[in-house]
This record gives C-alpha cells, structure tokens and sequence, in this order.
C-alpha cells in the first residue's frame, strides 16, 4: 500500500518537456505573441519601426493598467465588470471638473476620487449585501454607464487646458509617453505585490479555498475591499490618462473594456474559479490582444475580426486548460 | 414462523480499507415497526444504502417478499416498494410542496404536459388525509419549517406507494411537537400496512413507536429483540459491549493551572448554557451525536459563529473572540474535521498550505518569507513524518492520514495554547491514526490544552483526559478519567441520563 502510494506520487514527474511547456500558460502565450510578432516583421515594414511601438504600447497602457489589479482580485475570486464604465464616468468627471475651471491636480484627484468611490460600492455589495461579484458589479456596470453618460448629456468633452493635455501628449522619458510609463510602472509594482508583498499574495490562498482562507484567519472582507477599491482608482487613472491623450472624452469612453480586459485575462491564465493566474500572464494576454489589432490595422483587415479571433483563442485556451486539469486527476 | 417482507442475509460490503459490513444479517416482519440501532459509524447507513440501491453489497442475498432480488439503482428499490427517507434533506427549495411530492412522476394531460390541476388536487387530498389543512400545497417548500419539510419528504415516500418505509434519523431535525407529528403518521402508515425501518438514536422513542429492535455494531449483527422485552440499559449495553481497548495516552500528562474558562455560552439553537474549563496539560473529550453543537461549540470558541451570550476566560482574563483571526491571535488554533473544503487548500503544494494559515508569521516588512515557509514545512514533514517526497507536492495527492498531518502541522507549528480539534482522524486508517494521537498527546505534554471533539468512542475514551458530554446543544454530563467508560457516554450522549431528571 505504501510503495504504491509513492510511485503514484512520483509519477507525474516523468512528463515530456513539451508537455510540460503547454501547462504553462505564460509560455504558450509567449509562444503565440512570438510567432506573429515574427510573422509581422518579415511581412510589414512598419512593424518593426519604433513609431509602431509606440502605438501598440498606447493600445495596451489602458487594459494593463486596469487589469493588473483585476487580476488580483479574478485570482482571489472575485471578478469586476464595472471597470469599463468606471473609466468613462470618472473621466467626465475630471473633464467636467476641467471644464469648469478647477486646477488640474484638483481635477484628476477628482476622477480618481470618483473611480474609489466606485470601488468601494462594489466592495460594498459584495460583501455587505452578498451579492455575488459578477452580478454586483454588472450592475454598477450599468449603474455607472448611464450615470456617467446622464452628466454629460451624452456629448463629446472637449476644450480641455493645454497643460492638461500635455500630460500624455508631450511629456515623455526617452520618447516613452506618460501613458506607457504609467502602464510599465503598474505592471511591475502589481507583479511585485502579488508575488511577494504578503497582503496580495493572500489572493491565492483567498481563491483556493475561501473557506479555508476564513479558518486559517485570513481578513478576507477586508482584502475585498482593498482590491475593489484599487481596481477603481486604476479605471480612474486609466480614464483620466485616455481623455489627456485624446484631448476629449468621447460619450463611449470605457465601453466594452470591462470585457476585453476580462478575456485578455482568461487567455493569460487567470482562472474564473479563482487561485490561478499571474500579472506576466495577463501582461502577455494583453499584448497578444494588441499586436492582433495592430496586424489587422498594418494589412488593412476588417477589424471586426479581432473580436472573432480573441474570442476564439480565449475558449481555445480555456478548453486546453480544462483538458490539462482532467489530465492531473 | 414469522411472515417476513424483508430478509437480508450475511450482508459484506468493503469499502478501500474497511469492512463496512460483516455478515450483517436483518429481518422486517411485514407490518411492524423495526428499529435499527447502533452507535456511529455502526454501518447502519451503510446498510440503509444497500437497501436503497445506492450500494451493490459484495456478498449475501437479500429477500424481498420471498423472492432474492438485486437492487440496479434507487429507481430500482423504489420500483419494488422500498423508498427511503434520508438524514439530510433533500428537498427541491424553490419549488412547490406540490412539485416536491411528485418530483418527477408529474400527472400528465393528453399533450403530455405537466397536469398542475390533478397533481394540486391529489396533494391536498394526502395533506388533509395526514392533517396538513394549515400546508398550502402550491407553497414554496423553503418558505416551510425544517420539520414540516421532513414531514413532506416523508409524504413523498408515502406518494410512491411503499411497501417498507425507511426512516434515517428523521426526528433529528424535529421539534418534540414535530415528533409526535410524524409519529402518528408512523402508526398511521403502519395500520395501512407499510412496514417502515427507524434509525433513531433517540432511544425513547423506539420504545415510544417500535416493535422491534435490531441492533448492530461494528458493521455486525448483534441481536434482535422485541421491543416490550427490553429496556434502554440492554440496548446501550449491546450498543457497546466492546472489549477492545485503545490506549491513545489518556491520563499521561501533568494537568494543571486553568487556561480555559467558559461560562454559559449561548449560540442560536446549537449551544445552550455551556460552561466548561480546560486546563493545561489536558485533553478534554467532548462526546456526542451528530447535531449535538459540538462542532458549533468549537466554532463558537474560534470566532466563526458569535455567540450571543456568555463568557470565555483565557489565562484568567475576559476575552471576547470575534473572529477566527482574533482568536488565532490568542493562541487559538482549530482543526476543522472538514479538512478537504475547509481546512486545507488543497489545489496548493504543502509549503504553499504552511504559509497560507500562517502569512502573520512568515511575513517580514509586508513581504512573504517564502523560504521561511518552506523550511517549516520540511522541518515539519521530518517531525510529523508526513509521508511525501517533496514540500512542493500538491496537498490533494497526499492520503487522508497524511493529509491531516499538514493540517496539524500548519496550526501546531504556531505554537498555539488551545488546539480545538474536530473528529481528528476520521477516514483516517488505523497505523495514522495513532501517530496522530502521539502529536496530540505531545502537544498536551507541552502545558498546552486541546478540547477534542470525536464521535470515535475507543478514541475518545483511550485519548481524552476527562469527557464533557453533549445533548442537543447542552452539557448533559462531565466524565472524570477514572469515571469514563462506553456505556455512561452512552447513556449521556443519548439524554438517557436528561430524561431521569439528573
């Protein structure tokens, strides 16, 4: 009985190496992003130019800089379809602030201000109320579209102060725009917290098993909040920088992001059942999503068929997932 | 000789490590009612679900009405007029009393569809029939009490025109009021000629309703009487009647100074006026049935239910627990018996599980001390000697014994003062389960205390240093060591003792 227990345990070590590649989800993911940016560079002269970057890097710096939280969260198990409409609302409220004449820090501490109040009345309903997390938060989704769409008319924000513009538009470190730096910044400090900062790191242990997570004396509600509110003040920033780059705040602002962002997620490894995923993931999910829109802009392709190809490689990726797992048990 | 509906003859049934049954043998007489007693873990559910075609039994035969019958699945039995009323609920909770008493075998109009008008028309006539006139048969099953869905689970058993009746512990979720209920729909029943099977482990009212009394232990049968030729003392006393003892350490360490204190503490319906102390160096046993509050006792003690009344006193001082972190603080460490959903986290590798229950500990400037975690887990592994050749395994391939080795090990290595444990080594196989009760024990020796809840009686008695024991939410009765045998936990934990007016 014994030796036979040991055996069984050792057993999956033996795997293939390839096998073992496409269990991890961060390496087939690098895989695909490899082999179109590859693809791209022997087929588009633009491709490569730095200026191309540049505008892929744009693409990304809003997702990323929503997502990085909401992987956090997705992996502790707790999912936010509001962010989408939390970036619009809470830049038309730093534009609307702008518009009426305040300072500029005013106003941007205004549209986070806005992003954290929304944060929290997620966090709110979910733990407060018990509302599950998908439907509190497709309902703040709705909540916040229309609200934000109601205070300014449904109009185009514009006439916002050259300075305020300049934010994303001129100011730079090395050619790197604000908007990229921001996204970079992001990217690293959440990988840093989730990895090895204890609070965050909690998420795993939250998403595995809430019950045990509860038993082993972790603050769970408190950690739910925190996220929450985190995920707000990036949808904020998110808003904010987009309408400095645009120098407007169209009336779609944010929409359909909460999806995207969602399914960049699941093809980075996040899983919506909580305890699996990491911000390299979601960062290369991210990327994949950017560099498909981008081929299709440089060749001149409908680009209605990015959402035909993300949402194909989000159920693929999933379904391999799903068959890897069956595997192990 | 007697007119038998039901024979089950040398009855085996193996379960991976466990003779669940052992020539369990049992005969129903047609029309009687048949009590089927024995402690926990006896088999008597085991038995129940062969009966029910939820098990194939590996040998014997069983005789339905003269006839060797083999049960394909529960449609099957129920098909030959064996229906069951399980322990657990199982109730449909937004649909109608109408809809959970047909469930699937709905009247049908000429087009087939679903013929409300009949079926409402057929529930009332069998809720009048056993006095629901005050149940509307179109309401909504969760909007009715516990006991009244029992009751409708029971109808639903009737509905299906049954032969033999088998009631598993069906009054355990019942008021005294709700007892009497469907003890009149028993006899009723009865006089129509259904022979029904009662699992109770409320003695009184086998001697209340019954005829007779099987009795079984250990997966065996032990004896069967007529219920008018027996007392309760026989029936505890062939309940037990073990000679097998286990020595698991009981009465080997130094107990001293009080570390515990509890006074009348009070949760919802589960836990009545409980005073208790525990002292260091102790294991406190705490024996009782199944839905006794045991567990919610514990619960009580680690902050996830909060009590409503009452006081706990820790080293002498007041201390109120509001959650299982506070008492985590404290030195409060709880083992939950649900291991697997609310213990460990099992998708994670052992290092990952010792840091998960400890990230206070392994946290330096608010980062993970991954390392940190790492080394207790290998140094805990040696210790416990969880058998495994790598921390970095997933929990989920490990055994169950060795499974709750881990879980010990990420509580005990945070030196707590109190470790609450529930049920420390069910499904756990016999070698396990004495390495289990050294690490307790150690623990104890240390000047630690543990409360230990366990429906294992050799267990209880071959580890426990004393034994409070509980009935339905109440301390019934206090063993010392020298006072702790089987049949006064028996006694005790049945409310034998209760009922004398002791």
């Amino acid at each position: 009985m014994e030796s036979a227990n040991t055996l069984a345990i050792e057993k999956p070590a033996k795997k293939s190496i390839i096998k073992k590649i496409f269990e991890v989800r961060e390496i087939v993911i690098l895989l695909l992003v490899l082999i179109l940016a590859v693809f791209m560079s022997l087929n588009s002269e633009q491709f490569l130019s730095l200026g191309n970057f540049r505008v892929v890097g744009n693409y990304m710096a809003t997702d990323m800089i929503i997502g990085a939280f909401l992987t956090v969260s997705l992996i502790a198990g707790n999912t936010d379809f509001s962010v989408g409409s939390n970036m619009g609302c809470s830049a038309f409220v730093c534009g609307l602030m702008l518009n009426a004449g305040y300072s500029i820090p005013v106003c941007i501490l205004g549209g986070l201000l806005c992003g954290v109040v929304i944060g929290a009345i997620n966090a709110f309903i979910v733990v407060r109320l018990k509302v599950l997390p998908m439907i509190a938060t497709m309902g703040t989704w709705m909540i916040f579209k229309g609200a934000g769409l109601m205070i300014i008319n449904s109009s185009t924000l514009s006439n916002f102060p050259i300075a305020f513009k300049a934010i994303v538009q001129d100011w730079n470190i090395a050619g790197i725009s604000t908007l990229i730096i921001t996204m970079l910044i992001v990217t690293v400090v959440v990988s840093f917290l989730l990895k090895s900062v204890s609070f965050f790191h909690q998420a795993y242990f939250i998403g595995s098993n809430r019950e045990s997570a509860k038993l082993a004396g972790i603050r769970v509600d408190r950690f739910i909040y925190v996220l929450y509110i985190l995920i707000g003040l990036c949808a904020a920033l998110a808003g904010i920088l987009s309408i400095s780059r645009y120098g407007s705040a169209p009336a779609s602002l944010g929409q359909g992001v909460e999806f995207r962002v969602i399914s960049a997620l699941l093809i980075g490894g996040v899983s919506l059942n909580g305890g699996e995923g990491s911000i390299l993931g979601t960062f290369l999910g991210i990327l994949l999503m950017a560099l498909i829109n981008n081929a299709l802009t440089l060749f001149g392709i409908d680009s209605n068929l990015q959402n035909v190809l993300i949402g194909s490689i989000m159920v693929i990726a999933v379904a391999v997932d799903e068959a890897n797992r069956r595997r192990q048990k | 000789m007697a007119d038998f509906i039901l024979q089950l003859k040398n009855i085996v049934k193996e379960f991976p490590g466990v003779k669940a049954l052992n020539n369990m043998m049992f005969n129903l007489e047609r029309g009687e009612i048949h009590a089927l007693i024995g402690e926990n873990g006896a088999g008597k559910s085991t038995l129940m679900k062969i009966l029910s075609g939820i098990y194939m039994p590996d040998e014997g035969e069983i005789v339905l009405d003269g006839e060797v019958v083999k049960f394909k699945d529960t449609l099957d039995s129920e098909k030959k007029g064996i229906s069951i009323v399980h322990q657990e609920l199982a109730v449909f909770n937004t649909s109608s009393v109408s809809e959970n008493i047909f469930t699937t075998n709905f009247p049908k109009t000429k087009l087939g569809l679903i013929d409300y008008k009949t079926m409402y028309k057929e529930v009332r006539r069998l809720l009048d029939t056993y006095g629901f006139q005050d149940v509307g048969e179109k309401r909504t099953m969760r909007n009715l009490s516990v006991g009244r869905q029992q009751i409708i689970e029971i109808l639903r058993a009737v509905k299906k025109n049954a032969k033999i009746l088998i009631l598993d512990e069906p009054t355990s979720a019942l008021t005294e009021k709700e007892t009497e209920v469907l003890m009149t729909i028993m006899r009723k029943l009865n006089k129509e000629g259904v022979s029904i099977i009662y699992i109770s482990h409320r003695l009184e009212e086998i001697f209340q309703i019954c005829d007779s009394v099987t009795i079984m232990r250990d997966g065996q049968y032990i004896k069967t009487l007529a219920v008018k030729d027996t007392c309760k003392d026989e029936l505890v006393r062939y309940m037990v009647g073990r000679d097998v003892v286990y020595q698991y350490g009981a009465g080997t360490s130094q107990v001293s100074d009080e570390l515990l204190r509890v006074e009348s503490l009070n949760y919802k319906n589960y836990i009545k006026d409980v005073s208790f102390t525990l002292h260091r160096g102790e294991v406190l046993g705490i024996a009782g049935l199944e839905g006794a509050g045991r567990t919610e006792l514990l619960e009580s003690l680690f902050g996830v239910n909060n009590p409503e009344h009452g006081k706990i006193y820790l080293n002498g001082e007041e201390i109120k627990i509001a959650s299982p972190a506070d008492a985590k603080a404290k030195g409060i460490a709880y083992i939950t018996k649900d291991r697997k959903n609310k213990g460990l986290f099992l998708r994670m590798s052992i290092s990952d599980n010792m840091l998960a229950a400890n990230v206070d500990r392994y946290t330096k400037k608010n980062l993970m001390q991954f390392k940190a975690a790492k080394i207790a887990a290998v140094e805990y592994k040696e210790k416990f000697q969880i058998k495994t050749p790598d921390v970095e395994k997933k929990v989920s391939q490990l055994s169950g014994g060795n499974q709750q080795k881990v879980l010990m090990s990420m509580w005990i290595s945070r030196h707590p003062q109190i470790l609450l444990i529930d049920e420390p080594t069910r499904g756990i196989d016999v070698g396990t389960k004495e390495s289990i009760h050294n690490l307790i024990r150690d623990f104890a020796k240390q000047g630690m205390g543990v409360i230990m809840v366990s429906s294992d009686m050799p267990e209880l008695i071959g580890a426990a240093d004393r034994i409070i024991a509980m009935y339905e939410g109440r301390i019934s009765g206090e063993l010392k060591l020298d006072e702790i045998c089987e049949e006064k936990i028996m006694a005790l934990t049945s409310g034998i003792s209760l009922s004398k007016g002791a």
